[in-house]
């Protein structure tokens, strides 16, 4: 019976968030610890003639300076292609190699005097105390001869390449054939822009390294240590069981921390090298380029509909960057293939290299921005048809999963938009803009649909009986501040009646059992059904012990049959096995947005003053964790609407905001209340206890519902993200 | 040439227990907690005061520590988050973010608890659009903005009606 599932329970690792307790990667403090800090190139592109270091090796406290010189002897540090497959730098690879069958040479810092985007590491600078690292960093003069670098995408003369597959569908997608311009059909064929974006979790990459013999302890800022382990292991040429990655906290994440990056494996390299154990951390500026980020996109929408609003076709071409060495790029057209039917259908990607970092996976890869062209552009169709969006989408709800030509498990999109147009209050008929005033401030609503896959992937959760002390769940899993320590404590005390105190969550260590990295809203699911079963061995090895039948085991507190069986502690492990091969149906969770703006036209200004999101994600095990989820996941979509902006020197390639000063994040001021409303339907045929993750979905379709109440506001069609303060006012005059 | 750096010797008040260290003058006061006395509590977000995560109680205001050299503090009382309360002993702020989840991952919420302690202990702010103002010098990207201001407002009315030191610490008042 589910008692503990469902229920709004605090999260079990508060305390220690509360009081400081929780440890993460920076806060270990290892014995005569080291300091490392890199040097960065002012640079887009060029090579480096030389380095002079006799300045910062002089200060005080100094212990070593590694260079491109250097680094590959002193620390055996080098571009190796089967490592590199294993980071950020290769996510990709295998759908550009269809256009592109030659890779580009891998990039690895310090391993050449090429430089590849502005912030690429050249140096890295290591001593006793922060101050003399921070003080030899300034003095590492690198002479570089610069070349020409381009971070503009030009969409006529660039070269592009196309694609192949990508998160499981093809990027080039063209079914039927675009109808003929008929009479009686209305168009929207619209060009939508959204900006690079930067994760900046709270706590920047950091990685601290210890080495006891021939074994490494890696105490990281990841989202998946079992990955990390393995990046880092094959950089030390190491086996697997020769290193340890611990990462029990991590201050966020948001896909920042879902590849490895060379700062992972650098710190294990330099503290093999000094014999000393070396901390590195990275500073919010390295945050802007050393840890990935969201690409700029830039994408042409076209619908076409009858009369009636029926959609007879759809065109939705990407143009999007991705570094001059590594591989990734924003899948922008999957939801476009996943929610809207029309019998022609074209969803490509075109990618450009181009002198950025490598750009990585961001909350909703892919969704985040093709949602935002793709449900401002069914805004735009809806008032060019004289309809009121919300009737436009409800017509538009896919019956199934037609690119797949499968089912859904589960579909309560039509449940979503009605509960969250009723606590809304949406508006019937047609919305006409400028038509709500409140003094100064013009009043508008907008609305959009989200959606994301629910994918499970093989994960083992162990569980440890005790005569003495609480229950342990143990596991390789992160919680990147998901919830996941206080879910498990539910799903395991519910499968053995306990209550949540009993039992002591501990995960993030690479020594507990394989699951997988924390990321695409796959953990719940991956997890949840692993713990069941564990529990379930434990209570058949517990009725073995001691002899018994399993029914009269219910009731009995678990530790006296322990003491019983004259057993000290008893371990038992069970597994998920994700989503099978061959899938006879999709999984997938949807959702609506509304939201409502004021803007003064006068100063520019947007202001977030209502949201109401109603959410399809199977069953909610913990409505506090998961309200707390969805609503993070609003809170970037409105700093991509309205702020969040990586902007570049437009000549120089460098970005000129790589802080939290310039680069403007939502605070406290920004956020209205946030109504999040769950319909709670469970997915029975996903897994037994009808879970699906939540971390992303919250995101997509948000910016899009903003932009589409912008224009309800004030009558002015922004297509082009942050909408700033000037945009607004521009087109008021 | 190696030069050794000018240091100081910081005496101060710490979570109520004196302290007298000798510390490089560049050092901050984010650094002299975190790396000197080990109270990782107080954490490093971007240490240019942009970010509120290394918020702490200097005689009784609230300071980002990472905008502060440490020899600076001599003869102050500083407070940091590990002089709120304990897992077993929570302050009634520390209880209150658990009730309403105001936090995700956890890394901001030592600067979040420091900067609301001198929100609660305003009596100046009193509405909720005062409070966010007042919050929004501490960035939350997981963004658990809106559990932050309810487990405020309601330590704020707590206190309010039990007098205003309950919900303050005795080294802060």
């Amino acid at each position: 019976m589910l008692k503990q599932i469902g229920i709004a329970q605090n999260r079990v690792d508060g305390p220690m968030k509360v009081t400081g307790e929780a440890a993460y990667a920076a806060d270990r403090r290892p014995g005569g610890q080291l300091y490392a800090l890199a040097v960065r190139s002012p640079v887009a592109a060029g090579t480096i003639t030389r380095i002079e270091t006799a300045a910062a090796k002089s200060v005080a406290g100094i212990v070593a300076i590694y260079t491109h010189a250097n680094a590959p002897a002193a620390l055996d540090w080098h571009a190796d292609p089967a490592v590199m497959a294993l980071s950020g730098e290769g996510l990709g690879r295998q759908a550009l190699e269809a256009a592109e069958p030659e890779a580009p040479p891998p990039y690895l810092p310090m391993t050449g005097p090429d430089i590849v985007f502005a912030g690429q590491w050249i140096a890295v600078v290591v001593a006793t105390s922060l101050e003399a690292a921070r003080e030899a960093s300034l003095l590492v003069k690198p002479i570089i001869e610069p070349h020409e670098a381009s971070v503009e995408i030009d969409a006529r003369n660039d070269r592009f390449l196309e694609p192949g597959f990508f998160f499981a569908a093809d990027m080039q997608v063209q079914r039927g054939a675009w109808p003929d311009t008929a009479a009686k059909q209305q168009i929207v064929s619209e060009t939508y822009r959204t900006p690079m974006q930067n994760h900046h979790p709270m706590e920047p990459s950091a990685t601290v390294a210890v080495w006891d013999g021939d074994a490494v302890t890696v105490f990281d800022s990841t989202q998946g240590v079992m990955a990390t382990r393995e990046y880092v292991a094959r950089s030390l040429k190491l086996p697997l069981d020769k290193v340890r990655v611990i990462s029990a906290f991590v201050g966020g994440g948001f896909g920042g921390k879902n590849q490895t990056w060379p700062h992972q494996a650098l710190a294990a390299h330099i503290a093999r090298a000094l014999g000393r154990p070396v901390r590195l951390q990275l500073t919010r500026a390295d945050m802007a380029v050393a840890s990935g980020h969201r690409s700029q996109t830039e994408q042409d929408v076209a619908l076409q509909a009858a009369s009636d609003g029926s959609l007879t076709a759809l065109r939705h071409v990407s143009r999007v960057p991705t570094s001059l060495h590594g591989n990734f790029f924003e899948p922008s057209g999957l939801n476009s293939l996943m929610l809207y039917e029309a019998a022609a259908l074209g969803v490509r990607h075109h990618v450009v290299r181009k002198a950025f970092a490598t750009p990585t996976p961001f909350r909703a890869p892919g969704e985040t921005p093709g949602s935002f062209a793709v449900e401002s552009a069914v805004d735009e169709l809806a008032h060019a048809l004289a309809q009121n969006p919300l009737d436009l989408r409800q017509r538009y709800i896919p019956s199934r999963d037609h690119y797949h030509d499968r089912d859904w498990s589960s579909n309560n999109l039509l449940e979503c938009y009605r509960r969250g147009a009723e606590a809304f209050g949406w508006p019937e008929g047609v919305i006409v803009p400028r038509a709500r005033r409140d003094g100064h401030e013009l009043i508008g609503v907008g609305m959009a649909t989200t959606a994301y896959p629910a994918p499970a992937l093989p994960a083992i959760v162990r569980l440890r009986l005790r005569v003495e002390g609480k229950l342990q769940v143990e596991t390789s899993a992160t919680d990147i501040g998901t919830g996941m320590y206080t879910i498990l404590a539910q799903t395991v005390a519910d499968e053995l009646s306990l209550p949540v105190e009993a039992i002591e969550v501990r995960l993030g260590d690479s020594n507990f059992p394989h699951a997988p990295t924390a990321g695409r809203s796959k953990s719940t699911a991956s997890l949840l059904p692993a713990a069941q079963h564990a529990a379930r061995a434990l209570l058949q090895r517990l009725a073995a012990a001691v002899r018994e039948p399993l029914s009269e085991l219910s009731n009995v507190a678990l530790q006296d049959r322990l003491k019983a069986a004259g057993l000290a502690e008893l371990e038992a492990e069970g597994s998920s096995t994700g989503l099978q091969v061959g899938q006879q149906v999709s999984f997938y969770s949807f959702g609506a947005h509304f939201i409502e703006v004021r803007v003064d036209e006068a100063l520019g200004r947007v202001s977030v003053t209502r949201v109401v999101s109603a959410l399809d994600c199977g069953r909610i095990v913990n409505p506090k964790t998961a309200t707390s989820q969805i609503r993070g996941g609003i809170i970037f979509g409105i700093g991509m609407a309205l702020m969040e902006d990586a902007a570049f020197h437009p000549t120089r390639a460098r970005m000129i905001n790589d802080n939290l000063a310039d680069y403007a994040i939502p605070v406290n001021a920004d956020i209205p209340e946030i109504d999040v409303i769950f319909v709670g339907e469970p997915d029975n045929r996903f897994n037994e206890l009808g879970v699906r993750g939540l971390g992303e979905i919250g995101v997509p379709g948000t910016a899009a519902a903003i932009a589409n109440a912008v224009f309800a506001a004030t009558g002015q069609r922004v297509r082009n993200l942050p909408i700033t303060p000037s945009a607004i006012v521009r087109g008021g005059e | 040439m190696h030069n050794t750096p000018p240091s100081m010797t910081v005496t101060a008040t710490v979570n109520g227990q004196p302290v007298a260290i000798t510390v490089d003058v560049r050092r901050t006061l984010l650094d002299l907690l975190r790396e000197d006395l080990g109270l990782t509590g107080t954490k490093k977000g971007c240490d240019h005061g942009q970010c509120g995560a290394c918020t702490v109680f200097v005689d009784g205001r609230r300071v980002l520590s990472c905008l502060k050299l440490a020899v600076t503090t001599s003869g102050q009382a500083v407070t940091t988050v590990e002089g709120l309360g304990t897992p077993d002993v929570l302050h009634p702020l520390q209880e209150a973010f658990m009730r309403y989840d105001a936090f995700q991952c956890g890394y901001c919420t030592s600067g979040q608890l420091m900067s609301a302690l001198a929100v609660v202990a305003d009596e100046s702010l009193t509405t909720r659009d005062q409070i966010r103002e007042a919050m929004s010098g501490n960035l939350c990207r997981c963004g658990a903005y809106q559990g932050i201001v309810e487990a405020i407002i309601e330590v704020k009315a707590r206190s309010h009606a039990a007098g205003s030191e309950d919900a303050t610490p005795d080294a802060i008042v």
